[in-house]
This record gives C-alpha cells, structure tokens and sequence, in this order.
C-alpha cells in the first residue's frame, strides 16, 4: 500500500514536471495584421488587440520609409541616384544622412561584403524591379563596366550636407539595410505607443518586443534546402529586442542554362556569391543584422567567423553551399534541433 | 513499481515531444478588392484578382499554394505548398497576401 502511494506520487510529479516543460500551445491570444510595404508582405503581431490607429501609424511610417528608400520612383534616394549619374557630389538629405552614415561603417565593418555601392549591378541582373526582370544572366562585357566603374560606400566621402563618391555614374542600393533599418523604426513606433508585446514579420526578416502570454517569441529558421519533410534548419526563442535576419538563395533568382543566379550580389565580382545557401543572423539592430546577413552570406564559410566578429555580431549561422552548417558558439548556444547537413 | 514509473514518464515524453503540432484548417486569401476564406480540408481551386491579373491557388489535402501569378519573379509559386498554421505567403506585385490559421503554430514566425 505504501509502495503504491509512494508510486502514484512519483508519478503525480513526474507529468506535472514533463506538463510544465511542455511548449506551449499558439491560441488566439494573438492578433496578426498583414500589410505590404518595402517590397514584401509585413506581418505584425501583438500579444492582445491590434489599435487600428497603431497599425494606421506603423502603415504611414512604412509607407514614408519605403518611399525615401526606394531605388525607384522619385524619392529622396532615387533623386540623389539621379545626381550620381552625372556627378561625383550630391545633396545628402538629413533624412537619409544616419542611413548613409550607419551603412557607410557596416561597409566598413564587413570589408566590403556589404556595400550599397552595387546599385548599377543589381539593376544590370535586374534585382531591383519586377519591370526590369530578365532570364538570362547580363552580358560579361557590361557586368565588367559596372564592376569597373561603381564607386563603394565605403570609399565614399559623407558630411552633414552631401556625399561624394569615386566618380559618376554611382547608384546606392540600401535593399540590404533599409529593411532592417524600417523593422527598428517601426518597432520603436510601437513602443511608443505602448506595445510591450509584439513581433514584426518584415518578409521573413524578425525583430521582437517582450514575449508572448509568458514565454519567448518562437522563431523558426527556413532549412535552405528542404528535404525528407524536413522544413526547418532551427528553431529558438527570441528576447526582447532582438532582431533575426536571413539571406538566402532560395526566393529571388533566375535559372540559365541549369544554373541558379540568385539575387545576392557579391560587390567584389559583380557575379551572385557563392559558397552559401542561407546566413542568419541575431542582433539587436536589425539594421546591423539585415546587413550582416548579407555580408555573412557573402563571405561564406572561410572569413565568416572574422567578418562577423568585425561587425559586432556574436550569434550567427551559416548553411554553405555544400549544405555543411556553420555557427557561432553563441548560436549554437540558442538553437534546438539544429539540422543535421 | 521504479519500472512503471519509468515507462509512464517515457511514454508521457513521447507524447508531449513526439506529436506534431496540428496543422492550419484554413487560409485568408486577401487582394485588393476580395478577401476569401479557404478552408484547407476541402479540395478547391480559386481565381483571385490584382492589379497585374489573376493569381491560381489551389487547396490539396489540407495545403494550399500558388499554383500561377502574373508576377515576373514567381517568388510566390516558388514558395511552394503551405500546410502550417500561422505561414504566410504573397504575390507582392499583385498585392495577394495569404495568411494560414487554426491548427496549433509550431512558430510564431519563421526566418526566412
């Protein structure tokens, strides 16, 4: 009789100890809003009720970031391209001015590998419109011009009132820091309007406040290369403040002659880069982490610990183009089911 | 007496561990001007309009994906099948957003 007691109690324990471990179930204790804005799908998610002024406010914001950042139109960055075609000066707006200055030192950081400097590029493998799409790779002979002629951010000159680049023509292309720039504003948007609990999906690209209904924020990490029903290269839990970025091959490119030539420009060949399929990044910029990303997937396998330690970022995750994982010990540190190569 | 014990905790581990979460029941398919409610347990094709023409989706066993859309890049059909509560999916030229929900969200946002 005492056994059994003794038994039953153990038992008692034991699944209220695996019920306390159990993942917690996603209900409706979240409310998602979905709108488009820098060229993808935004998803934000608050812990409670969405304020539809909130979401009106972070829709006006977006909406003025996308417009000052765009290559296209005739924003403040497209008019400044403008001048660039025909002059080594032009006007630096102050609203682009911290942009400028906040790449300008990520080029720096990341010796290059990420560089705003290949708008021409981009717009020669025609990345930067769904207007100017092609399915063949450029010709080499104009891709050796651009590679020629561009002028880096890095070896760009910025003071309080204009830039001063190499030579003309330059084109600036922020498609791989605007974004992460926008997810820090909006976010700060949101805490300024009281939101102590929500997540911003900008295309995949993540940044969180506080946690949802007592416990973290749970982010899944695409697999480059699903197989076998596998989907996911990782999953972990992302603090308050933290930003996770991903560069992959995988979404936007064209496919010639067999070969895939994604939209991830490596600024020293002019070519797509290679020796990656998908770099992660966790940061608490998401400008920082949007950018690392990029120059982390550009380094690829051999300088990614050095870039990344050059850049100020701790936690990274790298799959190469062999499908062989590379991670930081403090990535490693955070993910859970870290898939096998 | 241990061994019972032993075997009610494994097999309690198994079950909380082991059992996938249950997947999306239906999908919100929104554009510019429809906002249609799919649900992901009945076979359908669906015709859905934009500014660019009509983006294709279709629901097979419990998943939907673009099956066609008049954009350039085909990022949205290259995305595949979408079978998991809370995955997100758009034709962004065309202004289609597709938004799974019900079921139990393995993630609260994938990294992609």
């Amino acid at each position: 009789m005492k056994q059994t007691f003794i038994g039953l109690a153990l038992c008692a324990i034991l699944a209220w100890g695996v019920w306390q471990q159990r993942p917690a179930p996603t209900h409706s204790d979240v409310t998602h809003r979905e709108l488009f804005a820098l060229g993808t799908l935004i998803q934000i998610s608050v812990a409670g009720d969405i304020d539809a002024a909130v979401m009106n406010q972070a829709q006006a914001a977006l909406n003025m970031l996308e417009q000052r950042w765009s290559v296209l139109g005739d924003g403040e960055l497209a008019q400044l391209n403008q001048t660039l075609q025909t002059q080594a000066r032009a006007a630096l707006p102050t609203t682009l001015h911290d942009g400028f200055v906040a790449a300008r030192q990520l080029c720096l950081d990341s010796d290059g590998r990420f560089d705003p400097g290949v708008g021409d590029l981009v717009r020669l493998w025609g990345f930067d419109d769904e207007d100017h799409f092609r399915d063949t790779p450029p010709p080499t002979p104009q891709l050796k011009a651009a590679l020629q002629q561009r002028s880096s951010l890095c070896d760009s000159a910025i003071d309080a009132q204009s830039v001063v680049v190499d030579q003309p023509p330059a084109r600036f292309d922020f498609g791989a820091s605007a974004k992460g720039r926008a997810v820090d504003e909006v976010m700060s948007l949101l805490r300024a309007e009281g939101i102590n609990n929500a997540i911003i999906n900008a295309g995949g690209d993540i940044k969180v406040i506080g946690q949802r209904a007592q416990r973290a924020w749970r982010i899944g990490i695409r697999h480059p290369r699903p197989h076998d029903g596998r989907t996911m290269l990782a999953s972990l839990n992302v603090h308050d403040g933290e930003a996770i970025f991903t560069s992959g091959d995988y979404e936007r490119f064209l496919i010639h002659d067999g070969v895939r030539y994604h939209h991830i420009i490596d600024p020293r060949t002019g070519y797509p880069a290679q020796g990656s399929q998908s770099a992660t990044v966790l940061h608490s910029s998401a400008e920082r982490a949007d950018a690392a990303a990029t120059a982390l997937f550009v380094a690829g396998p051999t300088d990614a610990a050095s870039v990344m330690q050059n850049m100020g970022v701790e936690a990274w995750l790298l799959v190469d183009a062999n499908g062989d994982i590379h991670a930081s010990d403090a990535m490693r540190a955070r993910v859970d089911d870290l898939a096998a190569p | 007496m241990l061994l019972i014990v032993l075997l009610v905790a494994i097999g309690a581990l198994f079950r909380v561990y082991w059992t996938p979460p249950r997947p999306a029941t239906e999908a919100v398919l929104t554009g510019p001007q429809q906002r249609l409610a799919l649900d992901l347990n009945r076979n359908t094709q669906v015709h859905i309009h934009g500014p660019l023409g009509d983006s294709v989706l279709e629901v097979v066993d419990g998943a939907v994906r673009f099956v066609s859309s008049p954009c350039r890049h085909q990022i949205c059909v290259r995305s595949g099948w979408h079978r998991s509560a809370g995955a997100v999916a758009a034709c962004v030229p065309n202004r289609i957003s597709l938004v799974l929900s019900g079921g139990e969200r393995e993630f609260d946002a994938i990294s992609y």
